[in-house]
């Protein structure tokens, strides 16, 4: 079987385009949208994406703010950061990259967040409105996946409202910020979803899930975790996984992701790559996000998280 | 465990020991008495007899209850007023905005709810105590999946490693619950909206079975695996009697049935004055599910 390899870029750069029209529209309304990250310590992938979303921000016209706090910070200077932020006009969408110092408490930090510019949707009101399927922000990499996954089903002819309703979704993985607004996402179109995580590969027993999927989310950090014999013929697999594991023949580092690519396009009818797959899409996401937020703090502007295609 | 037969969990026993110790400690208080508050609008029969259970259950514990009942005619301004008083009386330590407020009324019971202060949320049902849940963070547990937690506990029913079906995909106890379980160990949750076809060929692989479609005797004995646990949440009207989504046949392929009525409606009787007398201490109920939840200083949420 040739499995199709899902165009990560190509989806990106599509919905680029439309959130440089979506920003057009905002700048003649008077509304400037502004990004702020906020980086603590000197973990070098979230410095990297934090210069991708710089890049990419203002290329398209969005203020970009990086805030880098040294890795003994103290939670109450941390905070005090957020609340900086919450009060900046200027910033309209806020996002605290991970990993976290063991001093500070992502629950604290993330409940400090302004809602209305809590981008990633790790406030708890908005983490508890993303699982009621009522969200105000939808998280960046989930919606990645489901847009990519749309397009997809889109372009070969299928509606994704109706193709997803009784097919099975499974999710491996169960992060804050990627597994569990996965299954929301999930279940709003329909779909019955099986949620597990790579505990269960300990047990013997992750296959037994995954082979049932018609749609596989991975999203487990774990490098290669899929493979062929894992997943049903025909199977849509959307991989989330970002590893750096050792180049033999260069000797450096390359990145995978958590299907073994090589093998479970052998069985997939569509598969997304690691480079070039969820990625792209996501930093997209991200930026149309804090113009969102830029919407929220001016009206009431009929653009919608989930925009229609 | 009887020949052929599910050993019934009973809920209206655990929800009287429960409510047992929460007297005893209310008893043995010193300070203000506990109040518990409920907000209905409307007299829609359901709810009017929902609300004068917990009524009772309140005051046989030895909690104030303080009842507000608003016309259905209500404009959302007033009961989000209503609501904010509430909130900000410091006296009442938890408020029950009992669901569904009347159709027809164009009362949004989402923004209602909203001006619920999280730390008075004790049904668990703003998306703030959804979203402490989701994230992991202390809260208020909805209290209906909360309770068959417990009600699963106490019967030292084991979740971890094993398998759950949930039927149904509602924010009131269907995704709470997923949740819950995923908290407590389980190797997988599936989560099957009602109307799929293949329900269940889903349900007969779990160990762990919840119904909450709402459609009466959806589950039968063809759902269930040998010797597996079935939670009936479902309520059903046929002929003015509450019939579960469970079918009774179940009972002899399962190894453990939550009847319903007598297992989940009890049990969040209990779990909602569980969370009131935690509340009115400044903490909140150690859930089943995880480790006890401590309120942290100063963060909102």
């Amino acid at each position: 079987m040739d499995a199709t390899i899902i165009d990560g870029a190509a989806v990106s750069a599509t919905l680029r385009g439309r959130l440089e029209r979506e920003l057009a529209t905002l700048r003649r309304s008077g509304g400037a949208p502004g990004l702020a990250s906020v980086v603590v310590g000197d973990d070098y992938a979230a410095h990297a994406y934090e210069r991708r979303l710089r890049r990419l921000a203002e290329a398209v016209g969005c203020r970009f703010q990086a805030e880098r706090l040294p890795a003994d910070v103290e939670e109450a200077d941390a905070l005090a950061t957020v609340g900086k932020l919450n009060a900046d006009p200027r910033v309209t969408g806020i996002l605290v990259l991970r990993p976290l110092p063991p001093q500070l408490s992502e629950i604290s930090l993330y409940a400090t967040l302004d809602p209305l510019k809590d981008v990633e949707a790790v406030h708890p009101v908005n983490a508890g409105l993303m699982a009621r399927g009522t969200p105000r922000f939808v998280p960046s990499t989930p919606a990645s996946c489901f847009w990519l996954l749309d397009d997809y089903l889109r372009g070969t002819g299928r509606d994704p409202a109706s193709w997803l309703r009784g097919r099975t979704v499974v999710i491996v993985g169960r992060s804050h910020n990627v597994g569990k607004p996965a299954i929301w996402l999930a279940l709003d179109r329909g779909a019955v979803v099986i949620d597990c995580d790579e505990h269960a590969s300990a047990a013997g027993r992750l296959a037994a899930f995954t082979r049932q999927a018609d749609v596989l989310i991975v999203a487990a950090g774990v490098p290669g975790l899929i493979s062929a014999d894992m997943v049903a013929d025909g199977v849509i697999a959307v991989d989330v996984g970002i590893n750096a594991v050792p180049d033999r023949t260069t000797g450096g580092v390359r990145l995978v992701g958590d299907l073994d690519f090589d093998s479970v396009a052998t069985r997939a009818e569509a598969l997304t790559p690691v480079p070039g797959g969820v990625g792209p899409v996501t930093d997209v996401w991200l930026v149309r996000n804090a113009l969102l937020g830029a919407v929220l703090q001016q009206t009431n502007l009929a653009i919608r998280p989930w925009p229609e295609h | 465990m009887a020949a052929g037969g599910a050993v019934v969990l009973d809920g209206r026993r655990r929800r009287d020991e429960i409510l047992g110790s929460l007297a005893a400690e209310v008893a043995a208080a010193d300070g203000p008495p506990v109040v518990f508050a409920t907000v209905l609008v409307g007299d829609d029969e359901a709810s009017v007899r929902y609300v004068a259970l917990k009524h009772a259950a309140a005051r046989r514990v030895g909690i104030e209850v303080r009842g507000v009942q608003l016309p259905a005619t209500v404009g959302q301004a007033a009961l989000e007023a209503e609501i904010t008083s509430l909130g900000t009386d410091p006296a009442v330590s938890g408020i029950l905005l009992q669901l569904p407020v009347p159709e027809g009324s164009g009362l949004d019971e989402v923004s209602a709810a909203a001006c619920i202060p999280p730390d008075k949320d004790v049904d668990g049902m703003t998306a703030t105590s959804l979203g402490r849940l989701v994230l992991g963070a202390p809260g208020h547990r909805p209290a209906t999946a909360a309770g068959i937690l417990d009600l699963l506990d106490s019967y030292r029913i084991a979740l971890r490693g094993r398998r759950a079906a949930v039927v149904g995909t509602g924010s009131m106890v269907a995704i709470p619950l997923a949740l819950m379980l995923v908290a407590a160990g389980v190797v997988s949750v599936s989560v099957i909206d009602p109307a799929d076809t293949d329900a269940d060929r889903s349900c007969r692989e779990a160990d762990l079975v919840v119904s909450d479609a709402a459609r009466a005797h959806l589950v039968g004995p063809g759902w269930v695996k040998a010797g597996a646990t079935v939670v009936d949440v479902g309520v059903s009207w046929v002929e003015g009697r509450l019939v579960g989504d469970v079918d009774p046949a179940v009972r002899a392929v399962a190894g453990a049935v939550v009847p319903n009525p007598g297992g989940a409606g009890p049990m969040t009787v209990a779990v909602l004055l569980a969370n009131t007398v935690a509340a009115a201490r400044g903490c909140y109920l150690r859930s089943a599910a995880g480790p006890g939840a401590r309120r942290v200083g100063g963060v909102g949420g």
